[in-house]
């Protein structure tokens, strides 16, 4: 192909921030792409176009509460991947990477296997929440996350307690069942009552869930936090810390995000962050660019992965500030024109 | 300035490692800085929901030369994800008046399986007792009730509610200000409750009201008749500089009637009620 032809694609949503900023960051630059809507896929385009051409891959843009649903959109979406993958081109991130990283299980087998810091996975797939009851009493752990393998953000997310000798419980969640299917909401509730608990926990693993130990995570002005790396390209580009009253951080609950130098971080704790995701990235071939999630534990703050994202970049404190992340992108695509 | 250190063993350090309930102590007295400390903040000592303070709690008693410079002990500061505050298991602190006769201030978390002494609790220096939890036991109420405690200057407790550990009904709480002894005391606390509207009743029909300074009744389910109830006899608090109700059911009208008194006043993070099958429920905040 002559080296004129290529072309830089956005598969993505033209209704998203990430699509308006991406576009800001290439109007800024100088940088002409082309936008390869998720909502035409197989209609106006298709997976051949993206041969010979540089591309990133956005996540398609869902509003789906109803977890029955989301699994069927998720099948599609990774079939799209799939065949994406088939074709010669530079990515950001490979489909590859992109499944890989979906798939929350196979991405903490690969980093386990590599002796690398992450939180430690109690049950790889919990069959029920009996199932759950017995595993947790026989690796002698009472409190755990559970987590759908192919999900994210805090959804379908439990963090979920058993005192191994009375029997109480706790779970805290966003989800509800409403006329007998799983639903997300915006608000996390604490169950007490083994009757609410067990049909939310059964219901969730009819998706393929897994579970992973539940660590106290380090506190700022009495909030918890945890901490989003954008880690592209060899370094540490965007750090937010999101913080929470309760266990789970995630945005898209309430929760805030915390400019992280209020934390007053060593440059030594910095710098074992920045060599865990460098570690980490390294395990995933062709991997440019990834969202690491880590929690510092209370006490020693010492960084754990809670997990990957090889989408993870929309970030509201880059993209309504400098929006370095996607120039950057931009800039290390257009590079190979 | 005071000096603080916090003591507490993360996960790993009882999991994977040796330590526990019975090695605590041990490590305060190895810490070559004990001897400079005014404070001691004891926090997850392991396996906090199966093994109880005593052995900590004995182990302070059987040392006590060595923590006699101490004014100030935390005993059980732990957040929820390291244990939910009706986990924790508390224990028997008979002793430790006894043991610590310079103490100043007491902070105990958790209620479970908590004594504060099997007999009438006596200590001439206590200034300030605080009791976090999610309910508190009634007999934990009798207890303070009846303690001798001439120089207590603070108290602060968290009420909760029955699934947590409040055995108890507002004669109780009528009780504990009706026959208790405190002649020096300027802030009391009596929060997360949800009879928050009938802690004020009662507080503005006891004794205290003209001494006290500063009056929380914060993190529980007050609303806007717990705000009349205040507000009618505001002039009987003769001292009163800060009223905490932060954490509330009150109204925006309630709200501005308390803004309005000459004092300062937190009415920060009003609350939503919840309702379900036509019943509606106020959560106080260390409950849900």
């Amino acid at each position: 192909m002559n080296k004129t032809d290529k072309k830089i694609y956005l598969i993505g949503d033209e209704r998203t921030k990430r699509f308006s900023y991406f576009q800001l960051a290439a109007e800024q630059l100088g940088v002409n792409f082309i936008c390869l809507p998720w909502s035409n896929y197989k209609r106006t385009w298709s997976a051949d176009i993206l041969e010979g051409g540089l591309v990133k891959i956005d996540p398609p843009f869902w509003q789906e509460a109803d977890f029955d649903k989301m699994r069927d959109k998720l099948e599609w979406y990774r079939s799209a991947l799939m065949e994406f993958g088939n074709k010669e081109a530079i990515y950001l991130n490979t489909p590859s990477v992109i499944l890989q990283m979906l798939d929350k299980r196979y991405c903490k087998k690969v980093l386990c296997d590599a002796g690398i810091a992450t939180t430690k996975a109690v049950v790889w797939q919990v069959e029920n929440f009996e199932h759950l009851l017995e595993e947790m009493r026989q690796s002698q752990c009472s409190s755990v996350f559970l987590k759908p393998v192919f999900g994210s953000g805090a959804s379908g997310v439990i963090g979920f307690r058993c005192h191994p000798h009375t029997g109480a419980m706790s779970a805290y969640t966003s989800c509800q069942i409403e006329n007998g299917s799983l639903y997300n909401t915006k608000k996390l509730t604490c169950l007490t009552k083994p009757s609410q608990i067990q049909p939310i926990i059964d219901q969730l693993c009819k998706m393929d869930v897994m579970a992973e130990r539940w660590y106290a995570k380090a506190e700022h002005n009495e909030k918890k936090f945890d901490l989003r790396v954008l880690y592209q390209l060899g370094k540490m580009e965007f750090i937010v810390a999101r913080q929470s009253k309760g266990p789970i951080t995630n945005l898209h609950l309430n929760n805030q995000a915390l400019d992280y130098h209020e934390l007053a971080l060593s440059k030594s704790q910095l710098e074992n962050m920045e060599m865990l995701c460098l570690k980490a990235t390294a395990q995933f071939s062709q991997c440019h660019m990834a969202g690491v999630d880590i929690l510092l534990k209370k006490g020693s703050l010492t960084p754990y992965i809670i997990e990957m994202n090889g989408q993870g970049d929309l970030l509201y404190q880059d993209i309504y500030g400098e929006n370095i992340v996607y120039k950057r992108q931009l800039q290390w695509l257009n590079s190979f024109l | 300035m005071e000096k603080s250190k916090v003591y507490s063993y993360d996960y790993d350090d009882y999991e994977e490692g040796d330590k526990g309930a019975d090695t605590m102590v041990a490590d305060i007295l190895a810490d070559s800085e004990l001897p400079e400390l005014d404070e001691i903040v004891i926090g997850d000592w392991g396996d906090a929901w199966e093994d109880s303070v005593n052995q900590i709690i004995d182990a302070i008693v059987e040392n006590k030369e060595k923590f006699s410079h101490i004014k100030s002990l935390f005993i059980g500061d732990m957040d929820f994800e390291q244990c939910e505050v009706s986990w924790i298991i508390q224990g028997d602190y008979t002793k430790l008046w006894d043991a610590m006769p310079q103490l100043e201030h007491l902070t105990i978390k958790g209620s479970t399986d908590l004594v504060l002494s099997e007999g009438q609790i006596k200590h001439d220096n206590l200034k300030s007792l605080t009791i976090i939890c999610g309910g508190l036991p009634k007999d934990v109420i009798e207890s303070i009730r009846d303690a001798k405690l001439p120089n207590l200057e603070k108290l602060m407790l968290y009420i909760g509610v029955e699934n947590y550990g409040f055995d108890g009904t507002i004669e109780d709480i009528k009780e504990l200000l009706e026959k208790s002894d405190f002649p020096k005391l300027t802030y009391l606390g009596l929060t997360d409750s949800e009879i928050q509207d009938e802690v004020a009743q009662a507080v503005v029909d006891s004794k205290y009201k003209e001494k006290l300074e500063v009056l929380d009744l914060s993190m529980g389910s007050l609303t806007d008749k717990g705000v009349d109830i205040l507000c009618q006899h505001i002039d009987e608090f003769k001292a009163l500089k800060h009223l905490d109700a932060h954490y509330h059911f009150i109204s925006g009208e309630g709200m501005k009637k308390l803004q309005a008194l000459s004092i300062s006043v937190d009415v920060e993070d009003p609350q939503e009620e919840d309702e379900w099958n036509g019943q509606v429920y106020r959560y106080p905040m260390l409950t849900e």
